[in-house]
This record gives structure tokens, C-alpha cells and sequence, in this order.
């Protein structure tokens, strides 16, 4: 039964791993982060169907995805790059047929962006020439200023290139990511980071969409078949749940073991034992730090998470009554 | 206020001095009867500390030495002619008044233990109580002189005594000395004061009479006796109390004087009696003459009372009240059969309508002229206050205008109406009589005693008396007096004992009527007719007696003189007043009858005493008036013996006259103050939370200022013809408090003022109130507030260039555009505007909460044009206002929740404000700094980009309907010319070429160009151009020729196209022909090898079928908004 239930544990393992789980976690845990994501993802369903109905249309559209994450501009900008990355890469399967092997191989190091849109990143810079032309289909979000108005103008090259203020926060949030990925690689051995790397590609998505479609139980949930950005959105995302969930329930588990240890220092004899052990030899059990992420890491981890903060209840200051609200995305 | 310290300590000596040096300040006679301080200041005159030690405690009894007559001073003639007449009257037996007289002689002059020791009672009271009042008040009335000496006087005398105790009880010399010093002291306070408002008459007589009296006592033997029950025995000369009422008696002479003159026809002697009696009976009833009421009334003042009869007046009035309602049931009743009958109901009925208290305290009735009156009344009683007359000259006033139109006056019945207004007087005051009239008010019910009905034949009561009242029973006063005495001596029959309660209020009220009973004109009524056969009769008997004929003609005149001088009268009576003779006649046929009936009853029952015997007779003495003399006296004494009794058994509540008068007259208005207070308090004692709370009247205050300065005594009540009624200091629980000064504002003031700051305002600002800064106001040249007006403008101007953009894709798309897609949509400028304009006046309130309000809406919806929105629902802003009210609400309760905190850790004003915003949803102040600048400012920049771009987009738009502009585009549409079409109602400059740059670039001289020419360019343009789109389209395409056809290589084709082309020729071989006509040309065909089919762009246009299809839908879909993905975009430049 649990087979046949939870299918990306795989997938778990490897985002995991690439967001600071060294170890490999258990079962169990990968099962609750299995289901905190399916919760996730139906909720993500559930509230932009409700805006596409708002809109008059049946079927999702990525706006209505991008709509519920909208105030985390990071994470927009992401997906921005992403989704647009995306086109090119499409284009240039389209074009050359192997191009994209080509640019997987420039890695993330230069990239604008995390997950898996950092596959196509500064080879740019060699084939910008190529890529110009693919760049400008960039993805405009309907509650931008300029769609406020009943014309458009013409958009020119030069405009679509300017690099937005908008992102500036974007991108000190991303370079913020890549530290924490520089971080977390610095220390690897080739073969180490080559396996990260490939870590990285993990998509509960790619290459798996019916069984992803399955899994979410989207043909129950919706009436018309999302559009396939939307399952690319719901991949990234995924993917961004699952490293958030991770990092913090690694914060978590860190600010347990110091607890533990100041616990630990208080009571002098532990402390003399520890102090001795303080050779390691070969068949040493594994360092405590090395412990996996339990269970109960991630149910606080998702608790941290589902706290509403002051800004979506003051309005409801001295309101009195119970304070009901949704499951927040993550 | 040590200096009052010998009022608390009970210290006798130092209230000795005290009461020597007030009794010196004529202080005691202002509150205690004359009687009274006769004996007071005997007793100070003996200067003995022990005698008033004695007095003071209590121990003293009075007895008076009875001095002849002979005694009193020969001086005085008319106190003599006072002393003979009731030395007369009282051998004439038949005259019941002058036994009244004699007995209240008797009362006032009480001897024994209790006069004297309520009179200590009184004095002590007067000492500890009033005597710091009469201070503080003589000090308020000098106040205009000399207050400051005043002042100091009192204290001195204060002062002086306690140095005189001080030095010792032994130095009796100094002590002389220091008395001698404060008599000069006094004496020169004396003629100070005769500026008082006390009667300055009356003190000089007081003065002669201590003066007499000082002579007196030096005649007088002093020698005090013990009796047995170790009392001192105050012996005092009847001289001493007699000479008051020398004082007295030609006041009241002179009071009476006026009333009495009418009856001056009768024997003086008689008339002189009377006016004593008057008097006397003023005194205790009140009824009589208002002025000594009034008199009366302000002396109350002084009368020392408690408040243990409250209670009993309280139930006794309610009882009356009661019967009252009874009373006017019956007799609304009665007014409806008269009614009914239509007879001389008329009157009664209208007197019925006004309620029976009114009548009851009206002094007189307005009976069914009230409502001609009504609004004189009603004008009076508005400006009360500026009448100079006070209330009681008022009313005789009233009483003087309608004197002939009372509720009881019958035209048909003389005399009528002043015998039943006299009669109701009385009953009414009878009944008002609550201390002893309670029992008399109804009839004796079968349950409260089962065997009345056997013993008392004829039974009456007031009520019934008054119902008899009503329906005009009574034909003459004799026979209303009758019922009035039957009442009481039904009393005295029923309950024999001697003992018994009822007795003594039965007698009580016995007196009362024979006090009441000479106000009664001595009418009896006649009918007209019989008035005016008599007038004959007289006529014709002219000379047969001159004294009948004055006194039938007057009509009025006393009755009773005529019964006293029966031997003559009666004579002349038979001769002369058969009808009245009759009358008389059937008179006594009924009082023989009762006697009769009285007689079977005592022998009935046979335990009735002699006493009763004894009243039965009396009774029926005063009534037939034909008893000898010599049995009436002893029937007095025999009564005064009764009265003494009942004295002793009522608690000596006959023992002060003024007391029982000021218990009567007060009654009433004691009652009502009482019922209110009763009425605060639940049957368990505790507080009645649902009583009405007591409120002042306006004129409850002026009665307390009249109290205060001395000047009314009187409660004015608020129906001006309501009787009087003596004001009640201790009674009156909110009088005493004071007004609000602040008269508050009427909106009449309220606008005034604001008219005269508006002027003001105005006057300021040259007439335009915009130029005075307004706090609503916010400044448009810095803040966030020029921001935001920034962004507006820029919003609105995108869209007025959005709007021309729209305008030209119609042009370029349809053939002809209406006049009306071309207006602009009108879009104001947003100016800032006061929101109250007015609530710069210093009289408004500018933080009251709608003008707030409407600051805050105006802001949110500031707020909500910048975020995009054209125009909005009232609805949607002030919901968005209530929150946003609701959030600043919400910082400014946290804040305050974190200021006012009981929590030892308290935070500092920075913290506090740190945790507000984040409770709030501000993480950091930071944040409002990075709104403001990520997304206000940088809004603003965008919109500027926005603004050009779009700018550029129509510049471009309009470049190919400006390319060529010269002549000769004109004659393309010529149309338009002759029709002169062309609009310039769109503005000289309607797409703002020059704005723009494009006149520049155009050359053009002026900006006007003829839109419909613009039109068709731009349309003809986009035709051409949209070709060129598509074309762009197949751009591999780009370099391929499409291969022409000639007509003879349709063959050629593959087969499907065939037919196809064969259509094609068909056209193309129309077109042909018909531009060769055009032409003029020949329209011969050229042969099918150089004959090219003509391309589908070459068409006319109406071949061309451009028009959109209707949809599936069937409906006709406006011209859609263009989306992302078919916007435009510029061709790639390669």
C-alpha cells in the first residue's frame, strides 16, 4: 500500500539532499514531506481554480498559479526565469535538437536562477547571439502597471532587456540561494558535486507528468486539463516546498542539538566523556550531528511554516472570535 | 469656630449669659410667642442662674397669679371694653364664639408643668440652633452699612461670655459690669438696628414693654415655691401677660376694621366681640382673613416643630385624598343626572369639570367663566415676576372682576352664591383639617361599627355634606351648620366614654366649626320672586320697622344678631318674614325632632354620662340658640373640663396655638413632601430604584431665595391661583441648591456667533475662503500627498493618450467613426479640496468624527485612484474607510494596551511603538520606508516610462496620416468639403501633434487638421500596412515571386484549381470592362495568353470580403481588448 501511495521518495531524497540534508533521511519522513507537498499542491489547485472561475475561464492559466505566490517576489522572479528559460530551451530542442545537453552543462554557477531553470545559465553569454532572439518572450504578469491601461504599446528589445527594478529584490534574495548552494558545494569532490548537480534536476514533474497528474489527483480537482506551464509551475514549486520545508527543519533540528549539548555541559560528567571521545577512529558510531531529519523536524518545520503572521491578522486586532485561515503555500 | 464651642458644651451659665444678651437683642421675640417671652423674659429679668437652670431643664412649673381686671392698666380703654364684653359675653351664654374666646384665653395662658417645658425645649433649640442663624442673618442684613463692626459684635459677645466664665460665677460685680457694658453695647446695636426689616413699629412697642415690664417686675415679689415634685413654681402675674395683648389687640381691631364695618349697624358691643373673635380665630384657622395669614405664615419661621407628626399627617391626607376622588365620582355622577334633566345642572356641571383639587385649593372658584379667563391666567402666570402684587392681592383681584359669576350663581336663587361659597369655605377647610377630620370624612360603615345605624338615627359626614353642597340642598346657613354640627354630635353620642380617641377630634372639630361658622353670611335663599313681592311688602310696611326694613334690604345682614336680640327681632321677623318664619319654623320642628330623637337614645341606652347629657344639650343649645344662659356656662366649663382631657390624651396638642395652626396650614404641603420622600424608599426601607427622582422647579428655587431674604415666606406654587402655602425650609430637600450660572446656548445665540466669525473669516481672507489655511488641506508641493498627486495626473494623462490610441485603431479598422467615439472622456483634474470648510471656525470641532471621516474617505479613496481605478462605488470607499478606520483604531488601542500595561516589564515609548506596528503587520519601520519607495515612487517612474512610451506608439500611429500632407491629399475627400463635415469640434489640437513633436517634424502651420481627412488616411494606411504585417508574417517567403497567371495557363493547373481560376477570369474580365469603360477605352478583351488574372488584392473592395463573419454565437462582439499575445510588436529589424 504505502508503495503505491508515495512515489517520489526518490525525488524527496535527492531535493533533500540538495537543499543541506546530508544524510539520507528515513521513510517516514519522506513520506510526511511527501504529504505535506500533495497538500500543498491540491491546495495550489484548489484556490486558482477558484481565480480562474473569478476570471471567467474554466482551465488554469499560469497567472492564476503566479497569483497565489505573488507577494514573494523572489519567488516569482524565479518562476519568471524559469518559465522563460523554459521557452528556450523548447525552442532550442526545436531548433538544434541536442542544444539543451549543451546548455545543462553550463551549470548553475553562473545562472540567474535556482531549481532546475539554473540549468541554462552564463553559456549564454557564448550563444547570446542565438539566445536573443528566444529571450523576449518574457513573461508578463497581468497585474503589471502598464496592463492597467486599455492600450499597450509597442514593445521594443531594448525594453524587454532592461533589467527590472523589480527584481532588484528578486535577485539579492536568488544571490542569497547561491551562496547557500556555493556553501553547501564548497567542500564536494567532483564526483560529489556532480552528483548534486544532478540532484538538482529532480522534478516531481519532469518527464512524469501523468504521474504527477495522478498523484495530485488534478483530473478530480479540475474540470479542464491544466495547461502544461501550470504543471511545469507546480514542479517548480514542488521543488521549492520541499527545499524550504528541508532548511528548515535542518534549522530546527541544528537548534535542538545545541540544546542538547548546553544540556549536556551542564551535567559535568557527559562532558568528560565527551572530551575523550574526541578522537575519532574508524568504526566510531556516526557523529550525533549526522543524525537524520526526523519526522518531527518537519512537522515543526511545517508548523513554523503554516504560522500566520501579524500581517494577515491585524485586521482582525481586537476583533475577538477565532481567527480562521487557510493553509498557507509555502 | 472654637468661638462657638459654648453651643456644643452644655455649659448652663454660658447659655444664661447668652439667652440675657440675645433676649437684650429683642433676638427671642422674633421666634417665640409673644406669651412665651413674656415668660422668658420674666424669667431673665430675675437674673437667676438657678430659676433658668430649673427652666432650662424642665423643672419649672407655671402658675399664674390671676390678677383682677381692675388690675390691668387703666390706660388702656379698649383692652378694658375687651374685658367687659367677654365679661358680657360670657354671661351671655347663647354666644358660642365668645366661649371659644374665653377658652383660648384660658389655653394661651396654660398653666403647669407643660407649657414651661416645652418652652424650654424651645429655647434650648432656639439657643443651640438658631441663635448661630441669627447671627449669620444680621450680619447679611447690615451687610450694606457697617457689616464689619457687626461681625465683630457677634463675636464679641460670643467672646464677652466666655471671658465672663471665665473669670468665675463668684465675681458677680464684674460680671454686672460686663452686663451693664454689653446692655450699652446693645443699646447702641438697638438704634442700629431699627433699620431692620423687622417691624420697626412693633419693636418700639416691644421696647415700651419691656420697659413696662422692667417696672413691673421691680413691683413684683419674687419668691419661688417648690411643689412636690421639687419643680420650682414660677409665679407670674397675669399683668405681665396681659399687657401683650394690649399690644395686640388694636392691630387686630385695626385688621379687622375693614370687615367689619359693613356690620356696624349692630350693637358695638357685639361688633367689638366679633373682631376679637375674628382674631382668635384667625389665628388658629387661617380661613378667616388672608392678611393675618399672611402674618401668621411668616412667623412659622420661628415656630419650633419636629417632625413626629409627619407620619399621621401623611396617612390622614391620604385618607382625605381618598374621599376627595370618592366625592368627585359622586358627584360627576350627580352631574350627569342634572345634566340629564337639564335644570340648573348647567353650573355644577361646568364647576365639575375642573378637577377637585383645583378646587380645592383654588381660593376662589372660577367655576364657568375659568375659560374666558384662561388665557389672562396663562399671561399672568408667565410674567409672574414683574407683577408687583403678591398672590394674595391678586385673587381678590380675580375674586373682585368675576364676583357675581362663581359656579354656585343662580339667578333665579338669591343669595345663593355667597352662602355655598361661604358654606364650601368651610367644609372644605373642614376637611382640609386632616389632624382631627379624618375619622368625619365618610360614612360610618356598618363593619367598623355594626350597630350604628341603631344608635344614631341620622347619620352625616362630611362628604355627604358636601354632596348636599352640590346638588343645592341647603336653603339657608342654619341648616348647613346643622349637618356640620349633627357630624360631631353623632361623634359624641356614639362613643360615650369619656375616653374615647374620637371624642376629642369630634370636639376639636366642633371648635373648629364654631370658628369657622360666623365666615358664613346669614342668608337664607329666596327665590326672586319672593325677594321682589318682600321689596313690595316693605314698601307698604315702611313705617312699621325702620330697623327690619335696613336689615331685609341689605339682605346680608347678621342672623345672628337678630336671634341674640330674639325678644324684639323675632316680632318684627313675624311681621315682616313670613317665609322666613317658616323656615325657622321647620328649623326647630327638625331640632325638636332630634332632640327628641337624642333623648329616646340616651334613654335607650342608658350608659350615656351626664356628660353627654350634658353636650346633647349643649349641642342642641348651639343649634336652637333659645337655651338659658346660665345652663350654657356650666356646659362650658363642663366642655373645657372634656377639652382637657382630651388635651392630656392627644399629647397636649392643644397646648401651642401657633403650632397647631402652623401644623394645620403646612398639613398639606408637609403631606406632599412627605409622599415624595416615602416614595424613594421600598416598604423593606431601602432605596426604591424605580422611584422618580425628585426634581427641581424653577420656582422652587425662588421660594428658597424669598426664604433666604426674608421677604416671602410663601411658596409661590406654579398654578397661579393655587392657594399659598407656607414654605417649608426642612422640608424642602432640593431648594437649597443652586442654579447653574451657565444659562447654556440656544441655537438662536449659536448662530448669531457663528454669522459673526464667518464675517470675521472672511473679512481675513478678502472673501475667498480658500485662502485661509485649512488643516483638511494637505500641501500639493512635498510628502508623500505630491507623490501620490503625481501619480494620479500621470495616470489620467496615459489615459487620455490611451484614449487616442483606441480612437485611431477604430479609424484605421472602420470605415466611418461616429462623432461620439470621439469624445474624450472628460477627466478632472484632482484638486485638493477642503473637506469642511467650516470647521475652521474657532466653534467647530475639527476632530469631531464625520468631518474626520470624510478626511480619511477622501485619502482611501486617493489611495484607491492611484492604485488604477477610474471611478468607484460609494459603497466600496466607505467600506475601505471603516477598515482603515478600524486599523488605526487597532494601532492606537495597542499602543495604549502597551503603555497602560500593569506589566512589570514595561517597555519604553520606542519598544512600545516597535511592538504596535509589528502586531499590526509592520515587521519594522523599514518597511514603510521601502513601501513608499519600491512601490510609490518607483510607480511613479514607471507610469513616467509608461507615459512616453505610449506617447511614441501614437506618435507613430499618426506618422502615416501625416506623411504627404500637402493640397493635394484634399482631393481624395472631397465629400467631406462640400458637405463641410469635417469636425473641429474636436479641438484645435485633438491628438496633440504638437505635444507630440510632429508639427515639427510635418512642417505644419497649425495643428489643425481636418480629423475625417485623417480618418481615411490613417484608414487606407492601415490597409496598406496590415498587408505588410502579413507579409511579415511568411517571412521565408519574402524573397518568392508569386508567378502571374495568364488566362491561357489556366489549363495548365492541377484540376482542383480549375475551377477556381475559371472564377477568377470571370471577375477579373468584369473588372476589366469596367475600368476600360471608366476609361473610355475599347472594351475588347486582350487575347486569353497576355490576359493576367487579376490577384485578389486588386479587387474592388467590396469584392474583397473583409467583413468580419458573425460569430457561431450569433452575437456581435465589440472590438476586443488586445491581449499580450496579439499586441504589438515591432518587426523584427534585421
Amino acid at each position: 500500500m504505502a508503495d503505491s501511495k508515495y512515489k517520489y521518495r526518490v525525488e524527496i531524497q535527492q531535493m533533500m539532499f540538495v537543499s543541506g540534508e546530508t544524510n539520507d533521511p528515513p521513510v517516514e519522513t519522506t513520506s510526511l514531506v511527501e504529504d505535506i507537498v500533495r497538500g500543498q499542491v491540491i491546495e495550489i489547485l484548489i484556490q486558482s481554480t477558484k481565480t480562474a472561475t473569478m476570471r471567467g475561464t474554466k482551465s488554469i492559466a499560469p497567472e492564476d498559479v503566479i497569483f497565489l505566490i505573488r507577494n514573494d517576489k523572489a519567488k516569482v522572479n524565479r518562476l519568471r526565469t524559469y518559465l522563460s528559460w523554459k521557452d528556450v530551451r523548447k525552442n532550442a530542442k526545436d531548433q538544434e535538437g541536442g542544444g539543451t545537453e549543451a546548455l545543462i552543462e553550463g551549470d548553475a554557477a553562473g545562472g540567474a536562477a535556482g531549481g532546475a531553470a539554473g540549468a541554462a545559465s552564463s553559456q549564454a553569454n557564448d550563444s547570446s547571439k542565438m539566445l536573443s532572439r528566444y529571450k523576449k518572450s518574457k513573461i508578463r504578469l497581468p497585474w503589471e502597471i502598464q496592463f492597467m491601461f486599455t492600450e499597450l504599446h509597442l514593445e521594443t528589445t531594448e525594453e524587454a532587456e532592461q533589467v527590472d527594478d523589480d527584481e532588484r529584490e528578486a535577485t539579492v534574495a536568488s544571490l542569497k540561494r547561491l551562496k547557500m548552494a556555493d556553501d553547501r558545494t564548497r567542500n564536494m569532490t567532483k564526483e560529489e558535486y556532480v552528483h548534486w548537480s544532478e540532484c538538482r534536476q529532480a522534478s516531481f514533474t519532469f518527464r512524469k507528468a501523468k504521474r504527477f497528474r495522478e498523484w495530485a489527483s488534478i483530473p478530480q480537482l479540475c474540470d479542464s486539463r491544466p495547461h502544461d506551464d501550470v504543471i511545469d509551475i507546480l514542479g517548480f514549486l514542488t521543488f521549492e516546498i520541499v527545499c524550504s520545508l528541508t532548511e528548515e527543519s535542518i534549522q530546527i533540528r541544528n537548534a535542538e542539538e545545541k540544546l542538547i549539548q548546553k544540556s549536556l555541559s551542564k551535567t559535568g560528567g557527559l562532558n568528560k566523556e565527551i572530551n575523550k571521545r574526541k578522537r575519532k577512529y574508524l568504526f566510531d558510531k556516526p557523529e550525533k550531528s549526522a543524525k537524520p531529519l526526523m519526522p518531527y523536524h518537519i512537522e515543526e518545520a511545517w508548523r513554523r511554516l503554516q504560522n500566520v503572521d501579524f500581517k494577515h491578522k491585524a485586521a482582525r486586532n481586537f476583533g475577538g472570535g477565532v481567527l480562521k485561515s487557510r493553509t498557507r503555500l509555502i | 469656630m472654637d468661638k462657638l464651642s459654648s453651643f456644643q458644651g452644655n455649659n448652663i451659665l454660658k447659655l444664661f449669659e447668652l439667652a440675657k444678651e440675645l433676649s437684650k437683642l429683642k433676638f427671642f421675640e422674633t421666634f417665640v410667642t409673644d406669651f412665651q417671652n413674656k415668660i422668658l423674659s420674666f424669667i431673665l429679668e430675675k437674673d437667676d442662674l438657678k430659676l433658668w437652670r430649673d427652666f432650662i431643664d424642665g423643672n419649672c412649673t407655671l402658675k399664674i397669679t390671676r390678677d383682677d381686671v381692675s388690675e390691668v392698666n387703666g390706660e388702656d380703654k379698649e383692652q378694658d371694653s375687651i374685658e367687659s364684653t367677654n365679661d358680657n359675653t360670657s354671661n351671655n351664654n347663647d354666644d358660642v364664639e365668645d366661649h371659644d374666646d374665653e377658652e383660648d384665653d384660658e389655653e394661651a395662658f396654660d398653666e403647669g408643668y407643660e407649657p414651661l417645658q416645652s418652652l424650654a425645649l424651645h429655647v434650648r433649640y432656639l439657643l443651640w440652633e438658631k441663635a448661630i442663624d441669627f447671627y449669620y442673618s444680621c450680619k447679611e442684613l447690615d451687610n450694606s452699612v457697617n457689616d464689619i463692626e457687626e461681625v465683630s459684635d457677634d463675636y464679641e459677645l460670643i467672646d464677652r461670655i466666655d471671658r465672663e466664665v471665665e473669670d468665675g460665677d463668684g465675681s458677680k460685680k464684674a460680671g454686672e459690669n460686663e452686663e451693664n457694658k454689653a446692655e450699652e453695647v446693645v443699646k447702641v446695636r438697638n438704634e442700629e438696628d431699627d433699620y431692620d426689616d423687622d417691624d420697626d413699629e412693633d419693636e418700639e412697642e416691644k421696647g415700651q414693654d419691656t420697659k413696662d415690664n422692667d417696672s413691673k417686675v421691680d413691683n413684683m415679689e419674687e419668691e419661688y415655691e417648690r411643689n412636690e415634685e421639687n419643680r420650682i413654681i414660677l409665679t407670674i402675674p397675669i399683668s405681665v401677660l396681659k399687657d401683650k395683648s394690649k399690644s395686640d389687640v388694636p392691630e387686630s381691631t385695626a385688621i379687622n376694621g375693614i370687615s367689619t364695618e359693613p356690620n356696624t349697624e349692630g350693637s358695638k358691643d357685639l361688633n367689638g366681640s366679633n373682631a376679637a373673635i375674628a382674631t382668635d380665630a384667625a389665628d388658629a384657622s387661617a380661613s378667616t382673613s388672608p392678611t393675618t395669614d399672611q402674618s401668621l405664615i411668616k412667623e412659622f419661621n420661628k415656630i419650633y416643630h419636629n417632625f413626629e407628626y409627619d407620619r399621621e399627617t401623611l396617612m390622614k391626607r391620604r385618607k382625605l385624598e381618598k374621599s376627595d376622588k370618592q366625592l368627585e365620582e359622586s358627584s360627576s355622577e350627580q352631574d350627569t343626572n342634572q345634566n340629564g334633566t337639564g335644570g340648573t345642572g348647567a353650573s355644577t356641571s361646568t364647576a365639575g369639570g375642573i378637577s377637585t383639587k383645583e378646587q380645592q385649593q383654588l381660593g376662589i372658584n372660577l367655576g364657568s367663566a375659568s375659560h374666558s379667563l384662561k388665557h389672562l391666567l396663562k399671561a399672568i402666570s408667565h410674567q409672574r415676576d414683574e407683577i408687583d402684587l403678591n398672590d394674595f392681592e391678586l385673587r381678590s383681584l380675580f375674586m373682585d372682576v368675576r364676583k357675581n359669576r362663581g359656579k354656585w350663581a343662580s339667578d333665579e336663587r338669591v343669595g345663593q352664591e355667597e352662602l355655598y361659597e361661604a358654606c364650601e369655605k368651610v367644609v372644605m377647610d373642614l376637611r382640609g383639617y386632616t389632624e382631627h377630620s379624618t375619622p368625619f370624612l365618610n360614612k360610618v360603615s356598618k363593619r367598623e361599627a355594626p350597630n350604628y345605624g341603631l344608635i344614631i338615627k341620622k347619620p352625616m359626614d362630611l362628604n355627604t355634606v358636601m354632596k348636599k353642597l352640590k346638588g343645592l340642598q341647603y336653603q339657608s346657613k342654619q341648616s348647613f351648620v346643622d349637618d356640620l354640627n349633627l357630624i360631631w354630635n353623632n361623634c359624641l353620642t356614639y362613643n360615650a366614654d369619656p375616653k374615647h380617641f374620637l371624642r376629642a377630634h369630634a370636639i376639636a372639630m366642633q371648635k373648629r366649626t364654631n370658628k369657622l361658622v360666623p365666615s358664613i353670611p346669614n342668608i337664607t335663599i329666596r327665590s326672586r320672586a319672593e325677594v321682589e313681592k318682600e321689596e313690595e311688602l316693605e314698601e307698604k310696611n315702611e313705617a312699621a320697622a325702620a330697623a327690619a326694613t335696613t336689615e331685609g334690604g341689605a339682605g346680608k345682614a347678621t342672623q345672628k344678631g337678630r336671634k341674640r336680640t330674639k325678644a324684639d327681632a323675632d316680632e318684627v321677623e313675624n311681621n315682616d318674614d313670613n317665609s322666613k318664619e317658616e323656615n325657622d319654623r321647620d328649623e326647630n320642628k327638625i331640632k325638636e325632632e332630634k332632640d327628641d330623637e337624642s333623648t329616646k337614645i340616651k334613654e335607650e341606652n342608658g350608659t350615656a354620662s351626664d356628660d353627654i347629657d350634658i353636650e346633647m344639650a349643649d349641642a342642641s343649645t348651639i343649634t336652637n340658640g333659645t337655651v338659658g344662659g346660665g345652663g350654657g356656662e356650666d356646659d362650658d366649663e363642663e366642655e373645657d373640663d372634656v377639652d382637657v382631657n382630651v388635651a392630656g390624651d392627644l399629647d397636649e396638642e392643644e397646648v401651642d396655638l401657633e403650632l397647631q395652626a402652623w401644623r394645620s396650614m403646612t398639613a398639606k404641603s408637609r403631606a406632599n413632601y412627605c409622599a415624595k420622600r416615602s416614595e424613594l424608599f421600598t416598604d423593606s426601607f431601602s432605596l426604591n430604584p424605580n422611584a422618580e427622582a425628585m426634581t427641581r422647579e424653577s420656582y422652587e428655587m425662588n421660594n428658597f431665595k424669598h426664604y433666604l431674604s426674608n421677604d416671602q415666606v410663601v411658596s409661590k406654587s406654579s398654578n397661579l391661583l393655587e392657594s399659598d402655602e407656607p414654605y417649608l425650609l426642612e422640608y424642602d430637600v432640593m431648594g437649597g441648591l443652586p442654579g447653574l450660572v451657565y444659562s447654556g446656548l440656544d441655537s438662536e445665540s449659536e448662530l448669531k456667533r457663528e454669522q459673526k466669525l464667518v464675517d470675521l473669516y472672511l473679512q481675513q481672507s478678502g472673501g475667498d475662503v480658500n485662502n485661509i489655511k485649512s488643516d483638511f488641506v494637505l500641501p500639493l508641493d512635498s510628502g508623500l500627498n505630491k507623490v501620490y498627486h503625481d501619480i494620479i495626473g500621470k495616470i489620467q494623462d496615459i489615459r487620455k493618450i490611451c484614449f487616442k490610441i483606441s480612437l485611431i485603431r477604430q479609424m484605421q479598422t472602420q470605415q466611418f467613426v461616429h462623432h461620439t467615439q470621439m469624445k474624450q472622456p472628460e477627466v478632472e483634474d484632482i484638486k485638493e479640496v477642503d473637506i469642511d470648510p467650516v470647521s475652521k471656525l474657532s466653534n467647530h470641532e475639527p476632530f469631531s468624527s464625520e468631518v474626520q471621516y470624510g478626511v480619511l474617505r477622501r485619502a482611501v479613496s486617493k489611495i484607491a485612484m492611484q492604485t488604477g481605478f477610474e471611478s468607484t462605488e460609494p459603497f466600496a470607499i466607505n467600506a475601505l474607510t471603516q477598515v482603515a478606520e478600524k486599523y488605526y483604531g487597532n494601532l492606537v488601542k495597542t499602543l495604549k494596551m502597551h503603555l497602560e500595561t500593569n506589566s512589570t516589564n514595561r517597555l519604553t515609548y520606542k519598544e512600545a511603538l516597535l511592538a504596535t506596528l509589528l502586531e499590526n503587520g509592520i515587521n519594522k519601520p523599514d518597511d514603510l520606508y521601502t513601501f513608499v519607495q519600491e512601490r510609490i515612487v518607483k510607480q511613479y517612474d514607471k507610469l513616467k516610462d509608461l507615459k512616453i512610451k505610449l506617447s511614441n506608439f501614437l506618435k507613430e500611429l499618426l506618422r502615416p496620416g501625416l506623411e504627404n500632407f500637402n493640397e493635394k491629399s484634399f482631393a481624395d475627400n472631397s465629400e467631406q468639403f462640400m458637405t463641410g463635415d469635417f469636425s473641429s469640434d474636436l479641438g484645435d489640437d485633438f491628438f496633440g501633434f504638437k505635444e507630440l513633436g510632429l508639427d515639427k517634424e510635418f512642417k505644419m502651420l497649425s495643428g489643425a487638421i481636418p480629423i475625417y481627412l485623417l480618418h481615411s488616411r490613417l484608414h487606407n494606411n492601415y490597409a496598406a500596412t496590415g498587408s505588410v504585417n502579413k507579409k511579415n508574417k511568411y517571412e521565408d517567403l519574402k524573397e518568392l515571386k508569386d508567378p502571374k497567371i495568364y488566362a491561357s495557363e489556366i489549363t495548365q493547373q492541377i484540376g482542383i484549381l480549375r475551377p477556381f481560376y475559371y472564377k477568377l477570369l470571370e471577375k477579373t474580365k468584369t473588372q476589366y470592362i469596367k475600368s476600360r469603360k471608366k476609361k473610355g477605352e475599347s472594351t475588347e478583351l486582350p487575347p486569353d495568353d497576355k490576359f493576367l488574372l487579376i490577384e485578389d488584392e486588386e479587387l474592388p473592395q467590396k469584392q474583397r470580403n473583409i467583413r468580419p463573419r458573425l460569430p457561431p454565437t450569433g452575437k456581435i462582439v465589440s472590438v476586443k481588448k488586445r491581449t499580450l499575445a496579439n499586441g504589438f510588436y515591432l518587426p523584427d529589424e534585421e
